[in-house]
């Protein structure tokens, strides 16, 4: 029932997908999955979460953390594939304001790419 | 030669009075013969030597025993040391056990005391912590006569960090403390309520987490002009309050808001509401809509608003008393994962 992280590169971006439950257990390991994703290249990072079917309210300081990396080297995370119940805790904590939602991975690498290169961040 | 015992007999005694050490038998027999050596071993020996002997043959199954006896009284040293240490552990755990039900009853106590009549309002909840101490922490007070100040919030992640920063919240937002931070009082004019989403940036500015805690929180806190049934609240993260009308019609309030303490300098606003005659309202935190049943289903905000909805012609506990039954029910076998709360504001009907 545990989260598993998947990475990949889409376009030169990193994307890690994340399946299963997410829930406050599983916070360090992500964390720092996701820390060390962001120390290499250019902070770019897309959280893919099509089959991720629940995130507890603790799990969420996983995707702030990473924002926050990401925005001090200058680089963003984007969120892409948002099942319904994770959408509505995103939406219930103003956290679609903060994070570029895009439908799918694709999708969100581009938009990361498009912002970067006309220096949105 | 033993008169009156034979080495089966002695060896049999050896072993049941049990000396506090380990006694290496080498059973010495005339005969070689296997009912014997079986007997023997049965009896309880370690070694067989058979008359006549050898002394190199004695020398080298006494340096076997040695091995063993050297082993053995190596483990007892080992054993008596773990015996020391489970001791020392059974001794912490017990003070730290002592200190959550302290930790507890403070919590505890920093809840409302009994279920509350404020003139015509009408206040219950439920509160159970998923660990001796939780983060789910809730209060109402009166800072005037005609206001009535609530406020429900949940810390994210439970046990002490979550109880700790909880009972500091209290603290904060208490009767004792409201003047100046919670409300506005210049002499000859009427206290004021400072604006919920006020409250809530303030709060934000001052529990910003670092990033490896992540103590952050959700929160509704608002207040009620009680002569009006006007009011407002901020939601925080926290999930949506339900307001259930006399018609049964369960309407769900706000538009959610950032949990305090997550993310610097964001915005935060607060919402209207009116609370008429018979109408109640359902502050609550993500334990009662995520709890699960035994097939990972969520008891969800439906399953809480048709509850209200049933028993919205009976008295408050009763609402709360059915919540609570189908809430065990739900789980199952399951235990409660995460604080099941919740605080129920109900004005009383006009005929009451």
């Amino acid at each position: 029932m545990k989260a598993e992280l998947h990475q990949s590169v889409i376009d030169g971006i990193d994307v890690v997908t994340i399946t299963g439950r997410l829930t406050a257990a599983e916070v360090p390991e992500v964390r720092q999955t996701l820390a060390a994703t962001l120390e290499q290249g250019e902070a770019l990072l897309v959280l893919d979460l099509t089959d991720l079917g629940f995130v507890d309210s603790s799990a969420l300081s996983t995707f702030i953390s990473a924002l926050k990396h990401a925005r001090s080297r200058n680089g963003d995370v984007a969120l892409a594939g948002l099942t319904p119940a994770v959408r509505a805790l995103i939406e219930l904590t103003g956290l679609h304001q903060v994070f570029g939602i895009y439908d799918d991975a694709t999708a969100a690498a581009a938009g990361l790419r498009r912002d970067s290169t006309s220096g949105k961040n | 030669m033993m008169p009156e015992l034979d080495g089966l007999d002695l060896c049999r005694r050896i072993r049941e009075s049990n000396p506090g050490h380990y006694v290496y038998f080498i059973l010495l027999t005339a005969r070689e013969n296997k009912q014997d050596l079986i007997e023997g071993m049965n009896a309880g020996a370690d070694d067989f030597l058979t008359k006549p002997f050898h002394f190199e043959e004695l020398h080298v199954r006494l340096r076997a025993a040695e091995r063993v006896l050297d082993l053995e009284s190596a483990l007892a040293a080992h054993n008596e040391h773990l015996n020391q240490v489970n001791n020392e552990l059974e001794t912490a755990l017990g003070h730290l056990r002592a200190d959550l039900d302290a930790a507890a009853a403070i919590q505890a106590s920093l809840l409302p005391k009994r279920p509350a009549r404020i003139d015509d309002l009408d206040l219950h909840w439920l509160f159970h912590p998923a660990a001796t101490i939780g983060g789910d922490i809730f209060n109402f007070f009166r800072p005037s006569d005609d206001y009535l100040i609530f406020y429900h919030l949940d810390v994210a992640g439970h046990g002490v960090p979550a109880a700790m920063l909880s009972v500091t919240l209290s603290r904060v937002l208490s009767d004792e403390l409201h003047a100046g931070q919670l409300t506005i009082e210049d002499p000859g004019v009427e206290l004021r309520i400072r604006p919920p989403e006020v409250i809530a940036a303030d709060l934000n500015e001052r529990f910003q987490a670092d990033d490896e805690s992540s103590q952050y929180f959700t929160m509704i806190y608002g207040y009620l002009d009680t002569r009006t049934g006007q009011g407002r609240f901020c939601q925080a993260g926290h999930p949506y309050p339900l307001l259930v009308r006399t018609d049964g019609n369960v309407e769900t309030l706000g538009s959610g808001g950032f949990p305090i303490g997550m993310l610097e300098d964001v915005p935060y606003d607060s919402i209207e509401f009116d609370l008429q005659p018979g109408d109640r309202l359902l502050l609550y935190s993500d334990g009662i809509t995520e709890c699960h049943n035994p097939e990972e289903e969520d008891f969800g905000p439906e399953r809480l608003a048709a509850i209200a909805r049933a028993c919205r012609d009976h008295p408050a506990p009763d609402l709360i008393e059915t919540l609570d039954e189908s809430l065990e029910q739900w789980r199952g076998q399951n235990v409660f994962e995460d604080d099941i709360s919740l605080l129920l504001i109900g004005r009383c009907r006009a005929s009451s």
